[in-house]
């Protein structure tokens, strides 16, 4: 069985370190840009989105391993100057880091047989990689959301999607010229589209990727509807059908309030399949070069 | 070290299990105690201003003399849940939840789902803010002439002023 060395591969060098810190400023910078523009533009509906989501994908794209530091330093400092920081800040943090870098990574799959792809195709494939990372981070947003009791799976998924999404395509896209440079700089950076040692059959990771991340959004949107609904529906609902085993599941004090635990450990088996994915792709996917 | 791929696995879902649950527990378990500050009954105005047409002079005392009357647990889930509240309001606004206006307060709390989520005094954030923040809120106006003469009903149901009315001159 082949092994991995899990190191610090990514540890910032001392010339990456104004990268890092840039990266930070960028997030501070939209922060508090954010901050003068909804004074100038009070709309409450824009002054609700998050619009540092714009960043982790180009960040990314261009900086390569400094962007792993640069953005959670850069949420930590935009979370501190809003006085808001919390326990809510990890969860921004993990759904930016993952944001950015499983695109990065998608992307690299994708690559695999881009060389006859036109413009069009490779657009195609940003959008649908963008997408696809978008609603991993949006899981874990929802995820995290439950852990740090802010608000059900349910109701943090679909803006967080849509926000992730949108941002990133919509601002990434202006890019797009730079684009191809930047991939190759920042994707080599991260070393997911040097030459390998061995060739991997990217569309089958892509293909788990995305039936883990889909069935995470439709299993935890289902339980956390479902379950908060079964704990308000009457006894009698069961009794009368001869299913009163079904009121075994009514375990406020076991699963929490809204299945709240379940919901946690649900969202750490498929984050962890979802990481092991990206960052160690299966070896059955692989076809020998030699 | 040197791990397999699935020991990799086992150990991330160990390591993220534990450490989810261990958050979850820890944070189900912080309250914040102490009386509701000024700022806290400018939260609650806000909810009102949401909640209710009354105008705010109107509801202030009605809702200070209802959280006056409320025990300590009670207390101490409204104001750990505004205290949660301003946080998500600095994020997005850059003031604590009681200096909002009506339509940023109430851009937030739609956000935060709490027109969607069932009324809970333990919960997730918008889960509470219905249970502490807009159901209690509404329950002290609609059970206040002060609150309910709006639609009409000058002696609501809860409010002890049966009495006076059936005895005074129309």
């Amino acid at each position: 069985m082949r092994t991995h060395e899990i190191g610090w591969k990514t540890l910032p060098g001392r010339d990456s370190l104004p990268l890092v810190a840039g990266v930070g400023a960028l997030y501070l910078l939209v922060t508090l840009g954010e901050r003068i523009l909804s004074g100038v533009v009070p709309i409450p509906t824009l002054s609700v989105v998050d619009w540092t989501a714009v960043l982790p994908v180009p960040v990314l794209l261009a900086a390569g391993p400094a962007a792993l530091w640069g953005i959670p330093l850069g949420y930590v400092l935009s979370d501190a100057a809003t006085s808001s920081l919390g326990p809510h800040t990890l969860v921004g943090v993990g759904a930016h880091l993952y944001l950015g870098y499983a695109t990065c990574k998608l992307l690299s799959w994708f690559d695999g047989d881009a060389s006859r792809g036109s413009v069009s195709v490779g657009l195609g494939r940003f959008v649908l990689a963008v997408a696809l990372a978008a609603a991993g981070a949006a899981a874990i947003s929802g995820w995290g959301s439950e852990v740090v009791h802010q608000t059900p799976f349910f109701i943090a998924v679909l803006p967080a999607f849509a926000e992730f999404a949108l941002l990133g395509v919509l601002f990434a896209l202006p890019l797009a010229g730079l684009f191809r440079r930047a991939a190759s700089a920042g994707t080599s950076a991260l070393g997911v589209t040097a030459a390998p040692e061995q060739q991997f059959d990217g569309r089958t990771n892509l293909r788990r990727v995305a039936a883990v991340t889909v069935g995470w959004l439709v299993v935890g949107t289902v339980a956390s509807v479902g379950y908060r609904a079964f704990e308000k529906l009457p006894a009698g609902t069961f009794t009368s059908r001869d299913l009163e085993f079904v009121l075994l599941l009514r375990q406020p004090t076991l699963f929490g309030p809204g299945a709240g635990r379940l919901q946690v450990l649900l969202g750490a088996v498929l984050l962890s399949v979802l990481v092991v994915l990206l960052v160690w792709p299966s070896e059955r996917a692989e076809v020998s070069t030699r | 070290m040197r791990l397999t791929r699935r020991q990799t696995l086992l150990g991330l879902v160990g390591a993220s299990s534990a450490g989810g649950l261990s958050v979850y527990e820890l944070l189900d378990r912080t309250t914040i105690d102490g009386p509701l500050s000024e700022a806290g009954m400018d939260g609650l105005l806000t909810v009102a201003d949401i909640v209710h047409p009354a105008s705010p002079e109107d509801v202030e005392p009605v809702i200070s003399a209802y959280v006056g009357r409320l025990n300590d647990e009670r207390v101490r889930g409204l104001v750990t849940t505004l205290s949660e509240l301003d946080s998500r309001s600095r994020r997005h606004f850059g003031a604590s939840f009681g200096a909002l206006s009506r339509a940023q307060g109430e851009r937030l709390l739609a956000t935060l789902g709490v027109n969607r989520v069932q009324s809970r005094p333990e919960g997730t954030l918008a889960e509470r803010v219905r249970y502490h923040l807009v159901n209690s809120v509404l329950y002290a106006l609609l059970t206040y002439p002060t609150g309910t003469e709006l639609f009409g009903i000058g002696n609501p149901a809860g409010f002890p002023g049966g009495f006076p009315s059936h005895t005074e001159e129309p």
